[in-house]
């Protein structure tokens, strides 16, 4: 049985337990409301449910009130809105769920509240990986941070590092697809991109992917800065900047790549990569020895 | 030809500009083309033409060539010899007359006999001028390129 098939079971036994309940504290409207989302008129129900709160202003304080606000407005998201990650039901049906699951003193629809916060809270994170793409990144980074919210809600001790590293170098990799489209104009993204993956290092320090694509986007910022930026008729004083520049993120390189060549000392691109800043930064001696290894990993292993 | 390697090319490119820009003949020079000469690497010479080949050098056209041999070599304003070529270049000064500023790239200035060297200093592209040698064949270095010179003899 899917997930939402699930929920939609639990509503089932929910509803029959609505009209109990409301019973001890009679509310005519929100029978009517209850109503209207048993004949499943998802619209009409939301429509109703600010006239439940007017009429019947301590439905409130009702964790079940809110426990079906969450219901019509998931079904809204999902029926009605296709699962849109711009629909306005689903942070709806979110922040009633929360409410009843704060509410709910004695337990009653906590199980089913968390549930379909739990279901809610990975669409989130499904738009968040669905949206990591050059033109709607920065809407996936806020569905994955909803995602983060929700998550430490329901599940205060959820470990994110994982999903952070994996997240980030993601976003970070498309941060730089983006910039490389457009070097002189989309600057700010590569600025974004080194941003995420430093954040990657900063919950693991030798994570290959963060540490390989630093290396090599600091190399190429000094490489850039001498082929792209740097004007063939510009003058001395200006040539003499930019040159400083230059060995700046070629220096700022090093360190990325020779942690990434101890963890993969075999990855010929990697002792490419050394050897190619050791010949930006004119260090002749240790690019050369750079190149040896390098003629050491393409030559075929003897066969005796 | 690998990207580092295009961006040391072009800094080489951009000061031999400058100095053919900065650096001042005597009058019977300036007239005709302004001829670059390069001996020893086509890759230097080809930045260099594809960037300033027909540029301006006060009323004279810039022109390149590559020269691939020393008896190649002709009667330039300027002649640049790659690094890789630094063996040969006492020949090299046999070969140029006294119109011809030699540019060379190595760590002596001294032993070159080259009016302005490349240097590496660090990481650092530099380059020194031997004033002397200007000053004794009438050649006159603008004021920038000597104030930002490495070493000056």
């Amino acid at each position: 049985m899917t997930r939402s098939l699930k929920i939609w079971s639990l509503i089932v036994l929910l509803i029959s337990s609505i009209l109990g309940i409301g019973q001890q504290n009679y509310c005519p409207e929100k029978m009517l409301l209850i109503n209207k989302y048993k004949s499943k008129d998802y619209i009409g129900a939301k429509l109703y449910l600010d006239t439940v709160l007017t009429k019947c202003p301590e439905q409130n304080d009702n964790a079940y009130y809110w426990h079906v606000s969450g219901f019509i407005n998931y079904d809204i998201y999902m029926k009605v809105d296709n699962r849109s990650p711009l629909s306005k039901s689903r942070p709806e049906a979110v922040k009633s769920f929360i409410k009843s699951w704060e509410l709910d003193v004695n337990k009653e629809y906590s199980d089913h509240n968390l549930r379909a916060i739990e279901f809610l809270t990975y669409g989130y994170h499904n738009d968040a990986v669905l949206y990591l793409d050059t033109l709607h990144f920065d809407e996936s980074n806020k569905y994955y941070e909803e995602f983060k919210i929700l998550k430490k809600k329901v599940d205060p001790a959820y470990d994110f590092i994982s999903k952070d590293i994996e997240y980030h170098n993601a976003l970070a990799s498309v941060l730089k697809e983006k910039y490389e489209n457009n070097k002189v104009q989309y600057k700010e993204y590569l600025d974004r991109a080194i941003e995420n993956y430093n954040f990657v290092l900063s919950l693991d320090p030798n994570n290959y992917s963060a540490n390989y694509n630093l290396g090599i986007i600091y190399h190429n910022l000094g490489v850039d800065i001498i082929l792209t930026e740097l004007d063939i008729e510009a003058d001395l004083e200006k040539v003499i900047i930019m040159e400083d520049l230059a060995i700046n993120n070629f220096t700022k390189s090093l360190p990325y790549l020779k942690k990434v060549h101890n963890i993969k000392p075999t990855d010929k691109s990697i002792v490419r990569g050394i050897a190619a800043v050791y010949y930006s930064l004119n260090d002749m001696e240790k690019h050369v020895e750079y190149m040896d290894v390098l003629r050491g990993l393409e030559t075929p292993p003897n066969k005796e | 030809m690998s990207d580092a390697t295009a961006a040391k090319i072009k800094m080489h490119g951009i000061y031999i500009y400058q100095f053919a820009k900065n650096v001042y003949w005597p009058s019977k020079y300036t007239s005709g083309d302004f001829e670059i000469g390069i001996y020893g690497n086509k890759d230097v010479f080809d930045q260099l033409r594809e960037s300033y080949d027909n540029k301006m050098n006060g009323s004279q056209n810039m022109k390149f060539h590559y020269y691939p041999s020393i008896k190649d070599i002709e009667d330039c304003h300027l002649l640049y010899v790659c690094e890789e070529k630094n063996g040969l270049i006492d020949q090299v000064n046999k070969a140029i007359s006294k119109k011809t500023v030699l540019v060379s790239e190595g760590p002596n200035l001294d032993a070159m006999g080259s009016m302005i060297n490349f240097i590496y200093i660090g990481s650092k592209l530099k380059y020194q001028i031997n004033q002397t040698k200007a000053n004794n064949e009438q050649i006159k270095i603008g004021q920038l390129i000597v104030k930002l010179a490495h070493t000056i003899i």
